[in-house]
């Protein structure tokens, strides 16, 4: 693709690799263990060199290009790199090849709220965020009032967020995520919490971003929400992009390979 | 947040230095309100909350001055008063020190959820324990002037040392505590090798001995080559000069002063250079 082009999309990747290594003997890696290691390598031809851990694509060779105002879905199976995607898109994972392009503020959600220091008010949680996010004091200020009627928490607003159930975090972290504006906003599973009226406003957050040319880029396993909200859709299956099309097209192809084989969504 | 104006991100081509730098400026804010999230996690369900910080190092003290000042006899021929003062100097400052290294190594792991959702420049971690445990040592340094006072020794324009002092330690450990918690998000065994580290160095430290000889107090070792080897310890070059300007109301030893801060600020880029060249992998690991 021409430069020029490119420097039209919100959000563009290009041959995207993102490995990780999967470790065979502890769960976590130790001074102790990797001092062993040393050691072990120095013995030629020990039965054990070489097999520690294993190179895992989670994402292998993945081109994207969306425009503005395009709502995408993520289809796939539990496993399939729609996370880590979402991760290499917002930053959080540097590309081990290849390149990502994102135009604009970075809005994201990708957990239920699992970075809110527990001890904390939801309130203190939206300043720590907020500013993590790259917002000033007064900005934030600005925005609280709406960031906490959006999230339905009233109250609850000045309890310590190890308070809250699974679905209030998520309400709390979607709403932050919306109300600091971003021009590309990334969402993995969270239109799930919340309860249905929720869910429709949430829903609508999107219709609204879609028309202000904004770029939204869900992961899902709700077909429904493909089929109604977003623009296009893209298929991801063991890391490589399988299908991107239509979420008509997609959708159904998803769901005629799933019935085949042994389906989990 | 991540704004890329235009700008490539290819793997390897990571920002420089500078523009870490610049980055973790941008987000002081969050820095002020992890600290604050830190000094208000360790106070809110204690009933004694801020004093209890206070307390603490004077305890630590008390107990320094009994086993070594009683039981083993350092403190003979001088006011124990003075003993106390002088251990004080060095519990405060070690404190510090051990403070923020040992919790560096978990301030990685700890906010796994942050990290994992949201790209912005980790070192506010590190920074922000370090001044949350700096709190602590100023006010401990307030406590203990007002027990000079008390046990009659009169303030002097020496004390104008103390906030080159505080500054130039403040460098050292963030240094330290960079390099912490960057081996802290590879490796899960970290705080405890840290600990048994931070351990040798209490006892490679001026803490309870003395290292020159000093009124009716006899230094541990009298060999000039020891003491040299010795006093690379930065630590121990801190501490010396703590208690010139504040016990003993002399100028710092300028040799000492001036090779602390040269450690500190080779110490802090190197840490922190350290530091940045794992970050980008942290999301992985942790």
């Amino acid at each position: 693709m021409s430069d020029v082009a490119v420097d039209q999309l919100a959000v563009y990747a290009e041959s995207l690799w993102i490995g990780f290594l999967i470790r065979y003997h502890r769960a976590e890696v130790t001074l102790r263990e990797t001092f062993v290691r040393l050691l072990d390598r120095l013995r030629p031809g020990d039965a054990r060199n070489g097999r520690w851990s294993q190179k895992f694509w989670a994402l292998s060779d993945i081109n994207l290009a969306v425009d503005h105002g395009d709502v995408v879905g993520i289809v796939g199976r539990n496993g399939s790199g729609k996370t880590t995607l979402l991760r290499a898109l917002a930053g959080i994972l540097g590309p081990d090849r290849g390149r990502v392009i994102v135009r604009g503020k970075v809005g994201c959600l990708l957990s239920f709220g699992v970075g809110f220091k527990p001890d904390l008010t939801g309130r203190e949680n939206i300043f720590i965020n907020g500013s993590i996010l790259g917002f000033a004091q007064r900005e934030i200020q600005a925005r609280l009032q709406d960031i906490i009627e959006f999230s339905e928490l009233g109250e609850f607003i000045d309890a310590p967020v190890r308070a809250y159930s699974t679905g209030m975090k998520g309400r709390l972290g979607f709403s932050i995520a919306v109300h600091i504006n971003p021009d590309v906003l990334l969402l993995d599973e969270v239109l799930t919490v919340g309860d249905a009226g929720f869910r429709a406003k949430a829903g609508s957050i999107l219709d609204r971003f879609r028309n202000e040319g904004k770029t939204v880029i869900i992961a899902t396993h709700s077909m429904d929400l493909v089929r109604t909200k977003c623009t296009r859709a893209i298929w991801l299956d063991a890391g490589r992009l399988r299908l991107q099309g239509t979420p008509d097209d997609v959708t159904k192809a998803y769901l005629a390979s799933t019935k085949g084989g042994s389906a989990d969504g | 947040m991540t704004t890329i104006n235009g700008a490539f991100l290819r793997p390897g081509s990571a920002p420089g230095l500078r523009r870490r730098f610049q980055d973790l400026w941008s987000r002081r804010e969050t820095v002020r309100y992890l600290t604050r999230a830190a000094l208000e996690a360790g106070h809110r369900n204690k009933v004694l909350g801020h004093l209890w910080n206070l307390l603490d190092p004077l305890m630590f003290m008390l107990v320094y001055f009994f086993v070594f000042g009683v039981l083993f006899n350092l403190a003979e021929g001088g006011r124990p008063i003075d003993y106390m003062l002088y251990i004080l100097v060095g519990v405060l400052t070690y404190q510090f020190i051990s403070a923020t290294i040992s919790q560096a190594a978990t301030c990685i792991r700890g906010n796994r959820g942050l990290i994992h959702e949201i790209s912005f420049p980790k070192a506010v971690f590190p920074v922000s324990v370090a001044l949350a445990r700096l709190y602590d040592l100023v006010w401990g340094l307030c406590v203990l002037i007002v027990i000079l006072l008390v046990a009659g020794v009169w303030p002097t324009l020496h004390y104008l040392w103390l906030p080159l002092l505080v500054a130039l330690t403040l460098l050292f450990t963030l240094g330290a505590a960079f390099v912490t918690a960057y081996l802290g998000a590879f490796f899960a065994d970290t705080s405890n090798v840290v600990a048994v580290l931070l351990r040798l160095l209490f006892y490679c430290s001026p803490i309870f001995y003395f290292v020159r000889d000093h009124g009716p107090h006899r230094a541990m070792f009298h060999d000039e080559t020891y003491r040299f080897l010795y006093m690379l310890n930065p630590i121990a070059c801190f501490l010396e000069c703590y208690r010139d300007a504040l016990l003993w109301g002399t100028t710092p030893e300028p040799r000492l002063l001036i090779y602390a801060a040269c450690v500190s600020v080779l110490g802090c880029l190197i840490g922190f250079a350290i530091f940045c060249h794992g970050e980008g992998k942290f999301a992985k690991y942790v």
